[in-house]
């Protein structure tokens, strides 16, 4: 019951001018740089942290939670229009988005991606106002071994991202995998493939990366196809909204993703990230007809932009339940809260209700803020595709350029995007995709560093991994999921070499 | 003729205002310019935030903007060494830390040392400690360093990573108690570690006090030892004992924040700087919100803060050869 009366005051708290300004600020902030590729919402909240120093803390939380989220919404325009994914969290987004929009369905792709982040933020967040508590202690359940466990499960999807060649999508995970060890090794504090560039001591940085994998070498694809005078899409543009198909379709990927997106969330490390991908490769394994990935499918854009947007409410979990921020964003929520003079821990919730519960109403209104303020926009975004290529092209790597290099201030990143765009185009030449290395260049590092923690606390027995019985039950199902695959793998290559023999 | 006359004279005339210029700007007194304050980490980041708080009040004292620049790379390297070789004019300065000035010298090879700067002031520390869960079986350090001796290398701390200020704070405690055996698990993060602690998935963990407080207050997470020089004015930390009153005196760490600028400044520039640096550290203000931001304020003026740095320094430097740290 104290939750309803929680509730009901946080909403007239809420819906006190100010806040719901400040909120209409956050979100709209966070649209816009999301749309932007390179600066995310790390870097907008820390630039506008010291803003917050003289409001109350419930307003600058609500603000600050809202480029958060603000941002998820954003992030998919790009993937989905130009290719460029705006946040690492919609990267997934631009595999079948892009197509759709290259199909003249720009507008089902960004009207389902804003519907289904909006059913999957508010879904997280009737989750965050009665589980937090609970899932708080389950988080905690999650050590070295867990997480190990854990990321088997994620690098056994790689195969499900594949919409071409598997042997091509393995070399990928590979190449991730490689690139993902460069730097300091966390462990043991080695430098690996440093080269002696004190830049690359911090790794590879994923946002440039990214940028240059799928936005670089899109423009280069697209300058090479045609020098002259054309638009981007030549397709005419149809309806600007999801029909009933879509929504027959989506409706599933919606609910799997804000499932998957909100208990993804809560675990520390991209869970954002991680759950847009688990989503992608789910949808992708159960559909009826996987050929359709990866050329336009409306399932790999509802589900993925579903679960990056439920993963914003989960992460808030360990934050506010334990005060334990599990990513960067939440450690800037943290810092806001500092200032204010309160220090989030297990003590938060019970004597901060109205910070809790008032966050929590924020994001109801802001979520319908964002609904309101992104399908209007949807027609803006496809009038963009209009935009001649000889304008349009240079425009996209000019924000690329900027984009890259406000992240850090660094000239390095800028290069590195400039290098793996000129890697991506070659890749793209020869029928390699980019999301197998994407994924595994963040699972990577995970992988390993969680791998040797859980030996130094064991003293070396590999047997940690066995006893405990959520890491030994992921590791079950990833080996299953494996044997499968590789089963499904050796049928077709039987069918083919028989075929070949008939012939 | 005409012509050449007037590029004639237009050349002179130049000429002649950059010579007033230089005249001019030669009298002028320092600051004429904005001086730019590098941080060598992110802009999210507290030591980002501990700077634009003492940034903000310097500049109204100095009556001239004070710029932050985040300056990322190296885990703090690559801005300190650029520091380092800037000119020393007083326009550029550093936020100085444990790890950028003492610890990354100490472990790895890089172009500069702490010798290379002028330590100006320190405006704060952040406080670290040993920290068990609340259900453990030690209720003291004394406690906690018998059972280490009695069963070398099967107890595991965490902290937030290699090279880091909690993790010398641990090795130091380490070596101070004669050589202790216990395994160290790095984290990413502060917080990471922690939830490593409260989870059992490790004995101990060594953190600083932002993170530690919320766990603290609530009674989850129980503190052996502290590593400053004094204990803690705060709600639920006044009955920590100090490593030093334990009788571990070397496991004492002081975890600073303050500015340095590369060494060779015009005399007068210095004094500008430290007298406006002291009035800003000192003021009511600035206090109160850096210990709002989790800074636990302590300000040396220039003379003490290169004191208790260099020897800081010389124990990190040995302690780090111990316990075999190093970073190629």
């Amino acid at each position: 019951m104290h939750y309803y009366s929680n509730l009901l005051s946080a909403f007239q708290l809420v819906t006190a001018p100010t806040n719901l300004v400040y909120c209409f600020v956050g979100v709209f902030m966070g649209t816009l740089i999301g749309v932007l590729p390179g600066i995310g919402p790390v870097g907008a909240m820390a630039i506008l942290l010291p803003v917050t120093f003289g409001i109350s803390p419930v307003t600058a939380v609500i603000m600050l939670a809202g480029i958060y989220y603000g941002a998820q919404y954003g992030g998919s325009t790009t993937s989905i229009l130009v290719n460029i994914p705006g946040e690492a969290s919609t990267v997934v987004t631009c595999l079948d988005g892009y197509q759709m929009a290259r199909k003249g369905r720009a507008g089902p792709a960004l009207g389902i991606a804003a519907l289904g982040s909006f059913i999957g933020g508010t879904f997280s967040l009737i989750g965050l106002m009665f589980l937090a508590v609970p899932l708080s202690e389950v988080a905690l359940k999650f050590g070295p071994p867990e997480y190990f466990a854990l990321m088997c499960l994620g690098m056994t999807l790689v195969i499900y991202l594949a919409k071409g060649s598997l042997i091509k999508a393995a070399v990928m995970m590979v190449f991730g995998l490689i690139l993902g060890t460069v730097g300091t090794d966390n462990i043991s504090g080695k430098l690996r493939f440093d080269f002696g560039i004190e830049e690359l001591l911090e790794g590879i940085h994923l946002v440039p990366l990214v940028m240059g994998l799928f936005g670089v070498s899109e423009v280069l694809v697209n300058i090479e196809k045609a020098l002259g005078s054309r638009t981007v899409l030549k397709t005419k543009l149809r309806n600007l909204f999801p029909n009933v198909e879509d929504w027959k379709k989506s409706t599933g990927p919606i609910i799997r993703g804000s499932l998957l997106g909100f208990f993804l969330g809560i675990l520390p490390g991209g869970g954002a990230i991680l759950s847009s991908f688990v989503s992608y490769t789910t949808e992708k394994r159960i559909s009826k007809h996987p050929e359709e990935f990866g050329y336009g499918a409306i399932e790999g854009v509802a589900g993925p932009e579903t679960a990056n947007n439920a993963a914003t409410g989960g992460a808030f979990i360990p934050l506010m339940a334990l005060g334990i921020p599990p990513n960067a964003v939440m450690a800037l929520l943290f810092g806001a809260l500092l200032i204010h003079g309160i220090a989030p821990g297990p003590l938060f919730i019970p004597t901060h209700p109205d910070i809790f519960y008032g966050t929590i109403a924020s994001m109801y209104i802001g979520n319908m803020m964002l609904l309101i303020l992104n399908l209007p926009l949807i027609g803006l975004w496809v009038k963009l595709l209009r935009v001649p290529g000889q304008i349009l092209f240079p425009l996209i790597l000019l924000f690329c350029l900027i984009g890259a290099y406000s992240v850090n201030n660094s000239l390095f990143d800028v290069m590195v995007m400039v290098v793996f765009g000129t890697v991506g185009y070659v890749l793209r030449k020869y029928e390699y995709e980019e999301a197998p290395l994407v994924l595994a260049f963040i699972l990577g590092p995970m992988l390993e560093t969680a791998f040797r923690q859980s030996l130094i606390i064991s003293d070396g027995q590999l047997s940690v991994f066995f006893t405990r019985p959520i890491s030994c039950g992921a590791l079950v199902i990833s080996v299953a999921l494996f044997l499968l695959s590789g089963v499904g793998f050796f049928r077709r290559v039987r069918a083919k070499v028989t075929q070949i023999g008939e012939e | 003729m005409i012509r050449k006359l007037i590029c004639l004279l237009l050349v002179v005339g130049l000429l002649g205002l950059g010579i007033t210029e230089v005249v001019l700007g030669g009298e002028k007194e320092f600051p004429t310019k904005p001086i730019e304050l590098i941080v060598p980490w992110g802009a999210g980041g507290a030591t980002s935030v501990g700077a634009r708080i003492v940034a903000g009040t310097l500049a109204e004292f100095l009556r001239s903007p004070v710029i932050i620049v985040n300056k990322t790379g190296g885990g703090g390297s690559v801005a300190t060494s650029y520091v380092a070789k800037s000119k020393p004019d007083g326009y550029t300065l550093l936020v100085a830390t444990m790890a950028n000035n003492v610890i990354i010298p100490a472990i790895r090879s890089v172009d500069y040392t702490n010798a290379d700067f002028e330590l100006l002031a320190s405006y704060g520390i952040q406080p670290h400690m040993l920290a068990v869960r609340s259900d453990a079986p030690w209720k003291t350090l004394q406690e906690l360093v018998e059972d280490a001796k009695k069963e070398p290398g099967k107890f595991k701390f965490s902290s937030s990573g290699i090279g880091t200020s909690a993790h010398f704070s641990m090795e130091c405690f380490k070596s101070a108690a004669g050589g202790l055996k216990i395994d160290h698990v790095p984290f990413k993060s502060g917080p990471e570690a922690l939830a490593a602690a409260l989870g059992g998935h490790v004995h101990m963990v060594s953190i600083g006090l932002v993170d530690a407080k919320g766990s603290v207050e609530a009674g989850k997470l129980r503190v052996l030892a502290l590593s400053t020089e004094k204990r803690l004015d705060l709600k639920g930390f006044g009955d920590i004992p100090t490593f030093g009153e334990l009788g571990y005196p070397d496991a004492k760490v002081t975890v600073f924040h303050g500015v340095c600028a590369p060494k060779g400044l015009p005399k007068e520039t210095s004094d500008t700087l430290k007298d406006n640096l002291y009035k800003t550290i000192k003021h009511r203000d600035v206090q109160r919100t850096l210990s709002k931001v989790g800074f636990y304020p302590y300000f040396t003026d220039a003379e003490g803060f290169a004191k208790f740095v260099s020897e800081l320094e010389k124990r990190i430097q040995r302690v780090a050869k111990e316990a075999g740290i190093r970073v190629k």
